[in-house]
C-alpha cells in the first residue's frame, strides 16, 4: 500500500515549518508499513491529478507567491479545481488557503483572483492575528478522536466562507479564519484548510491520520483502518499548549 | 568637554546636549547604587532632553554597524578584537542593546575615550551590533563610516515578516549612506545590496574551489532571483542558499570577492602547540587583492569563516592594512555562549547558541563531526526575545545530522523539541524530556566518557537561563571574563 503527496511549489511555499505537515504524513506511513511517495511540483512542472491520493500547499512570503501566481492559475487552474470537486484530498495552510479561494482583496480593494476552487473569500488588512491557537473540531471526536486542534497563526488576511462550505474548526483560542465570527479553516469535499502553522499535523495526530485515512480510502476501496500509534509526545506538547495560557 | 563632539555644535546646542549627558549620567549612578544593570534607562532619558544627542556623540568617528540575520554577533566580537589587537581603543554595545537608547547608554558609560583627543590609528571606533529591524532608523541616525551586512537567513518571522522585507527596509538604511558597505557574496540577497552603490561596496565571501560543486539539494531560501524572479543556476555552494549563484535571465550573478576565504590543513607546528584542541579551531587561507595570509581562528565552523572574514574586510574598510588585520585574527574568541568552552570535571562543555533553522543546521553540522562528542541536550524556549513561534524546528534538517545516542530536551517549549527529535528518528526511550536545564545538564554530562564534551544547543533566552547558572555552580565568571 501506499500514499502518494504531491507537494505544490516547494521552493516557493515553505514558510514557518509547513514541511513539517509532510515530515508527519510520511512517517505516520512508514511507522506502519506504508509507503509514502513526495513528489515536489514546482514552477513549469504540469500537474497530473490521477498521480497523486493527496496534495499539499503550504504558504508562501508575498515576494514568492507572486512569483508562483501566473503558473498556479494558468497552467495548474483547471487541473486543481476537477480535483476538488472530483474529491481528491488536500491540506492547504495559509497563502495556500487563500489561493484555493475566489479572490483575495488588498487593502486598497484590489482584488486578486484565487483558483476558486473553494468558496471562500479574503479581505487585506492592516494589522496581523498571530499567536498560538486552539480549535475544536466537533467532527474529529465524531470518530472518536479529540477535536481539539492546537497551532500557531499568523497572517494578515480575514478569510470568510461561502455557503457550502464548513469550517474546519471552532474558535477557542486565537483569531481563526476572521477574527468574528468564531470559524476556523475550512472544509469543502475532500479539501481541508487552515490557518494554523506550527506545524500543523505533528501536533494533530487525529487531524494527519484522518488525511492519510480518507486519501487511502479513496484508492483503496478495500481499506478499512489505520493502526493506532504512540502519541504521546505529540500529547504532550498539545497539553503544554492547551495550559500554557500562552 | 573638548574633543567629546566632533561636529561644530552652537552654544545652545552644546548646552542642551552637555544636560543631557548629565542627566544619563546620573541615572546610571543612580540605578548602579541601587545595584540595578543600567542599560537602556539613561540613555533614553539623555535622548529625551536632547534627541540628537546619539548623532552629535557620533559624528565624526568611525563608526562600524553590523547586522544580518546570523553572525552579528561573532563577527561583531572579532572585528572588535582585530581593531584592539591593531591598537584601537573601541566601544562596543552589549548584545541584545541595540535600540537607540542602548547605545546612548553604551556612549555615556565611556565618555572619557570619547573624549581623548587623538586621531588616526589610535582613535576611538564604535562598533555597534544592529538588530535588522532597527537598522533603517539607526543608519540614518548615527551615519556610520562602515555597514557590514552578514547574510540573510530565515529567522523567526513572527518578529521581523519576511526575509525580502527584512533585505528591503536595510536597503533603505544604506540608501542615503555614503558608508563603505561590506556585503557576503555568496548571499544573493545580501549581495543584491550592491545594486546602484557598487563603488561603496565590498564582498566577502568562500573561495569557489572550497565549495561543493553544483547545486545544493536542499536550497529553499531565496532560490529566486531578487531582481527578476527567475530561479538562480548554482556552479557551487557552500550552505544553505549560499554559493556561487547566477540568474539565467537578467544575468545578475555572485560578484566576485574582495576578500575570500578557504579552509585548509592546520600548521603541523601549530596543531603540536594546541594539540587536543582541534575541534576549537580552525585554519584558513585569506587571499585579498593578490595576498595570501593563513591565520588560525579559535572557532571552529564554516559559518565563522564567513564571520571572520566579515570583521576582516570591515577592518579592511576602516583602514587597516589587511596582512596585520590578519595576523591577528587568532586572538579573537568566541562570543557569549557561541561556540563557549570550558572544563568540568575532566569532561568539555560546549554552548552553542541556536536561534533559526540555518544556525541549527550549522551547529548539527558542527557537533555530529566533532570528535570529541560525548552526550547533547537541546533547549527550547518561546520567550518574547526567541520568537513565540517554534514551527522553525520543522525547517531544520534533524534527520541529516541525527546525533548519536540519548539526547537531554529541555526548556519551555521540550515536548515540541522531542517530537521533532521523535519524528526525525530519534525514539522516545532515547529522548531524556527534563522541566530542569541544570539537573538534565547533570545527567548528560554523566554520559560523557571523561575526555568528550557535552554539546549544548539552547536558544536564547535557554542559553542565558543556562549559562547564569552553570556560571553561578562553577564560579566561572573569570574563565569567561578572560575570553573577552
Amino acid at each position: 500500500m501506499e500514499l502518494r503527496i504531491c507537494h505544490l511549489y516547494p521552493d516557493l511555499l515553505n514558510l514557518y515549518g509547513d514541511r513539517g505537515n509532510l515530515l508527519t504524513l510520511k512517517q505516520r506511513c512508514q511507522w506502519r508499513g506504508i509507503d509514502c511517495t513526495i513528489t515536489p511540483i514546482s514552477l513549469g512542472d504540469p500537474f497530473a491529478a490521477s498521480d497523486y491520493d493527496l496534495v499539499f500547499m503550504g504558504g508562501g512570503q508575498d515576494y514568492e507567491q507572486n512569483l508562483l501566481y501566473e503558473d498556479l492559475i494558468e497552467q495548474k487552474g483547471d487541473a486543481i479545481r476537477a480535483a476538488v470537486e472530483d474529491g481528491l484530498v488536500f491540506l492547504c495552510i495559509c497563502g495556500g488557503y487563500q489561493l484555493m479561494g475566489r479572490y483575495y482583496e488588498e487593502q486598497d480593494g484590489h482584488r486578486i483572483d484565487g483558483l476558486g476552487a473553494i468558496d471562500v473569500r479574503t479581505i487585506g488588512r492592516p494589522d496581523r492575528l498571530i499567536g498560538n491557537t486552539i480549535h475544536e473540531a466537533a467532527w474529529l471526536s465524531g470518530q472518536g478522536s479529540d477535536p481539539v486542534l492546537v497551532g500557531f497563526e499568523n497572517h494578515s488576511g480575514r478569510t470568510y466562507l461561502g455557503p457550502g462550505v464548513r469550517p474546519l474548526a471552532k474558535v477557542r483560542k486565537g483569531g481563526g479564519n476572521n477574527g468574528d465570527d468564531q470559524t476556523e479553516g475550512a472544509i469543502y469535499k475532500n479539501a481541508y484548510c487552515t490557518y494554523s502553522h506550527g506545524s500543523f499535523l505533528p501536533k494533530n495526530p487525529a487531524m494527519a491520520d484522518h488525511l492519510i485515512e480518507t486519501a487511502l480510502k479513496r484508492r483503496y476501496p478495500e481499506f478499512e483502518e489505520l493502526l493506532p500509534l504512540d502519541d504521546q509526545l505529540a500529547e504532550n506538547a498539545r497539553k503544554y499548549l492547551v495550559n500554557c495560557n500562552c | 568637554m573638548a574633543g567629546l563632539f566632533r561636529s561644530r555644535l552652537t552654544l545652545p546646542e552644546r548646552a542642551r546636549a552637555s544636560l543631557a549627558i548629565q542627566t544619563g549620567r546620573a541615572l546610571t549612578f543612580l540605578l548602579r547604587r541601587l545595584g540595578r544593570g543600567a542599560t537602556a534607562l539613561p540613555g533614553k532619558a539623555a535622548l529625551v532632553v536632547d534627541p540628537l544627542l546619539l548623532k552629535r556623540l557620533t559624528a565624526g568617528r568611525t563608526v562600524y554597524l553590523v547586522t544580518g540575520t546570523n553572525g552579528k554577533t561573532t563577527t561583531v566580537r572579532i572585528l572588535c578584537s582585530i581593531l584592539e589587537s591593531l591598537g584601537t581603543p573601541v566601544i562596543t554595545n552589549p548584545s541584545g542593546a541595540n535600540l537607540d537608547s542602548g547605545l546612548t547608554t553604551t556612549l555615556l558609560d565611556h565618555l572619557p575615550l570619547l573624549r581623548q583627543k587623538t586621531t588616526g590609528e589610535n582613535d576611538v571606533a564604535i562598533v555597534f551590533e544592529i538588530d535588522e529591524a532597527f537598522f533603517a532608523k539607526l543608519a540614518v541616525s548615527l551615519g556610520p563610516s562602515i555597514c557590514v551586512v552578514t547574510n540573510f537567513f530565515r529567522d523567526q518571522l513572527d518578529r521581523y515578516g519576511e526575509l525580502a522585507h527584512t533585505r528591503d527596509l536595510i536597503a533603505k538604511g544604506l540608501a542615503d549612506s555614503s558608508a563603505r558597505v561590506v556585503l557576503c557574496a555568496d548571499d544573493s540577497l545580501c549581495a543584491s545590496l550592491a545594486r546602484g552603490r557598487e563603488d561603496q561596496c565590498l564582498f566577502f565571501g568562500l573561495d569557489q574551489a572550497a565549495m561543493q560543486s553544483g547545486p545544493s539539494g536542499a536550497v529553499t531560501e531565496s532560490a529566486f532571483c531578487t531582481f527578476c524572479g527567475t530561479r538562480y543556476q548554482y556552479q557551487a555552494h557552500a550552505y544553505g542558499h549560499l554559493g556561487h549563484f547566477t540568474c539565467p535571465d537578467c544575468g545578475f550573478t555572485r560578484p566576485q570577492p574582495d576578500l575570500s576565504f578557504a579552509p585548509a590543513a592546520p600548521d603541523p607546528r601549530e596543531q603540536q602547540a594546541t594539540s587536543g584542541e582541534n575541534s576549537e579551531s580552525q585554519t584558513l587561507l585569506f587571499h585579498y587583492h593578490g595576498e595570501t595570509i593563513r591565520a588560525e581562528l579559535a572557532i571552529p565552523g564554516l559559518h565563522n569563516g564567513y564571520n571572520a572574514s566579515a570583521a576582516l574586510l570591515a577592518a579592511i574598510a576602516g583602514g587597516q592594512a589587511f596582512a596585520p588585520a590578519a595576523d591577528v585574527l587568532g586572538q579573537a574568541r568566541a562570543a557569549f555562549g557561541r561556540m563557549e568552552r570550558f572544563q568540568v570535571d575532566g569532561r568539555e562543555v560546549c554552548l552553542i547558541l541556536v536561534k533559526n533553522p540555518v544556525g541549527m543546521d550549522r551547529a548539527l553540522d558542527y557537533v555530529s563531526h566533532a570528535t570529541d562528542f560525548g552526550a547533547a541536550m537541546l533547549l527550547l524556549n518561546a520567550n518574547d526575545p526567541d520568537g513565540r513561534d517554534v514551527s522553525w524546528i520543522w525547517d531544520v534538517d534533524f534527520e541529516t545530522h541525527l546525533l548519536p545516542g540519548p539526547l537531554g530536551v529541555s526548556g519551555i517549549r521540550a515536548a515540541d523539541m522531542a517530537l521533532r527529535l521523535n519524528y526525525a528518528g530519534k525514539p522516545a526511550t532515547e529522548l531524556d524530556v527534563e522541566p530542569d536545564a541544570l539537573a538534565l545538564f547533570d545527567r548528560q554530562l554523566a554520559l560523557c566518557p571523561s575526555g568528550t564534551c557535552l554539546y549544548i544547543l539552547p536558544n536564547y533566552t535557554a542559553m542565558l537561563d543556562l549559562r547564569a547558572s552553570l556560571v553561578r555552580r562553577y564560579h566561572l565568571r573569570e574563565f569567561w571574563r578572560k575570553g573577552g
